[in-house]
């Protein structure tokens, strides 16, 4: 079973439109949603919550459509927005209280072991929270009732480089269950490169390319060579390039390129800032 | 819904422990004020706009937003605050009915007809103040609904006005009958659950 099928979803408002999105996540696999700042990305997580209406197409989280009682459905979803919106009067065990009559499977023992392992102060008010420590309560929550998807909406941003490994450690120890999955979106492409089976590329509301990220890498490459050398190649290998009075940088498709021509290995955040360029 | 009601509680407990103790201390003002009628019905009017006070920390800390995300229908997102409100109202008039007893038998003037028209007319009103202001908050956010619910209690105020001015007598024949009562209780309820149906078509369209 597929944990997340979107076919065809479209959602627009002012000038932005999400244009007939579709992608699949398979059960026991971490997505990375990658994209500018408005590309889409929350609308996208937004619509697979109903938080928002779409236009048109189809959701299906872990085999259920999302018009059909998604508050059930929410129950084995954890979710990090960007911003985590816990009243700011609260205590972290005042959180834990509601959340325990919020989720069926709510895990006393686990949020409580989730709490100390990110060092996040019991009695402490939220609004004196630092933002690291409000996402990382929000996390606490999302891997604390027993869920088999996450959605994480730039879940890591604002989260110092070690506690983001910790998190990113939490993450792939969640995904070792084969019924797990997660959708995570981020700026960090250097988390989602660590983190992801699939690479989903996002830009101004279309989906540029939802590809496995072994494959991705092992497809495309990177050369650095002059003006006079890009002319030689085949143009169908030169994906997008970059000319600067120091040379060429080019993303080409490592299959189509002669082979005695270096290629460099590329990584996500190359490709992605390639192919966003490339859009432009 | 547990969970929606404690985490209401808990912002009761910390925010609104003020506004109960003022609402309390213009209970025991009008025990001593016999013709100002103020004491006894603004704490009643008071507690009824507790849930809107809620509803603005809500949005204040972005929990609209994470509700979305928590296994909630949008009914009772809004009911909740429905039931928030009529906890209050029923707390307040206990406590406004038991004080206004406290005065009439004081004064020798109890009489369970007027103590039960004193009783429903604020469950009335306070009624008013919950079913204006909640669709409209739905509807627009604090910040705006706040704006449309003045305009709006100017204008039933403005009305209300002119209508005690034209019918007077009227009124006063009508608040003696004994239909009076029950009348004025089932429009009370009739009026809740039209506003609370109205929130809910609002908030199921909004996007959060």
């Amino acid at each position: 079973m597929n944990a997340l099928e979107i076919k065809n979803l479209t959602k627009s408002y002012g000038n932005f439109q999400l244009d007939h999105l579709s992608l699949t996540l398979p059960s026991g696999c971490i997505m990375g949603l990658i994209g500018e700042n408005g590309a889409g990305k929350s609308t996208t997580i937004r619509l697979i919550l109903n938080m928002i209406h779409k236009d048109g197409g189809s959701i299906t989280i872990l085999g259920k459509d999302n018009q059909d009682k998604i508050e059930l459905t929410k129950q084995d979803i954890g979710v990090v927005m960007d911003e985590v919106g816990i009243p700011e009067c609260l205590t972290v065990q005042q959180v834990g209280k509601i959340m325990k009559y919020t989720f069926q499977n709510w895990e006393e023992d686990t949020f409580s072991d989730l709490v100390h392992r990110l060092s996040l102060p019991e009695g402490k008010q939220f609004k004196n929270f630092s933002r690291g420590m409000k996402m990382k309560l929000g996390i606490a929550i999302a891997l604390s009732h027993n869920s088999k998807l996450l959605l994480l909406d730039e879940a890591t941003s604002g989260l110092d480089p070690v506690v983001r490994d910790e998190v990113v450690g939490m993450l792939n120890e969640f995904t070792r269950d084969e019924n797990h999955s997660i959708l995570i979106s981020s700026h960090i492409v250097s988390d989602l490169e660590k983190l992801c089976d699939y690479i989903a590329f996002i830009h101004k509301g279309k989906l540029l390319l939802c590809e496995e990220k072994d494959q991705l890498l092992a497809e495309y490459g990177l050369i650095h060579c002059t003006k006079e050398q890009l002319e030689e190649l085949d143009p169908a290998a030169i994906r997008c390039k970059k000319v600067s009075p120091y040379g060429v940088e080019a993303m080409v498709l490592r299959s189509k390129m002669p082979e005695n021509f270096p290629v460099s290995p590329i990584n996500i955040e190359e490709l992605f800032v390639f192919m966003a360029k490339e859009a432009h | 819904m547990k969970g929606l009601l404690l985490k209401d509680l808990y912002l009761l407990n910390k925010y609104c422990r003020s506004y109960l103790l003022i609402a309390v201390a213009f209970l025991g003002v009008s025990l001593f004020s016999d013709q100002n009628m103020f004491f006894l019905v603004y704490p009643c009017l008071f507690a009824n706009l507790i849930p809107v006070t809620l509803l603005a920390y809500d949005e204040r800390s972005q929990w609209e937003k994470f509700c979305g995300t928590l296994p909630y229908t949008r009914a009772q997102l809004v009911s909740v605050k429905y039931l928030i409100g009529l906890i209050l109202q029923a707390g307040m008039l206990l406590l406004t009915g038991a004080v206004q007893a406290y005065r009439m038998i004081h004064a020798g003037t109890f009489q369970w007809q007027a103590w039960g028209t004193l009783l429903v007319m604020l469950f009335f009103m306070s009624g008013l103040v919950t079913s204006l202001a909640l669709p409209l908050i739905f509807k627009l956010g604090t910040e705006k609904g706040r704006i449309a619910y003045y305009i709006m209690v100017g204008a039933v105020c403005g009305v209300s006005v002119a209508g005690v001015t034209i019918f007077k007598s009227e009124g006063v024949l009508f608040l003696r009958s004994a239909l009076a009562l029950p009348l004025l209780f089932a429009v009370t309820l009739v009026m809740y659950v039209v506003s609370w149906r109205v929130s809910l078509i609002f908030y199921e369209k909004r996007e959060i």
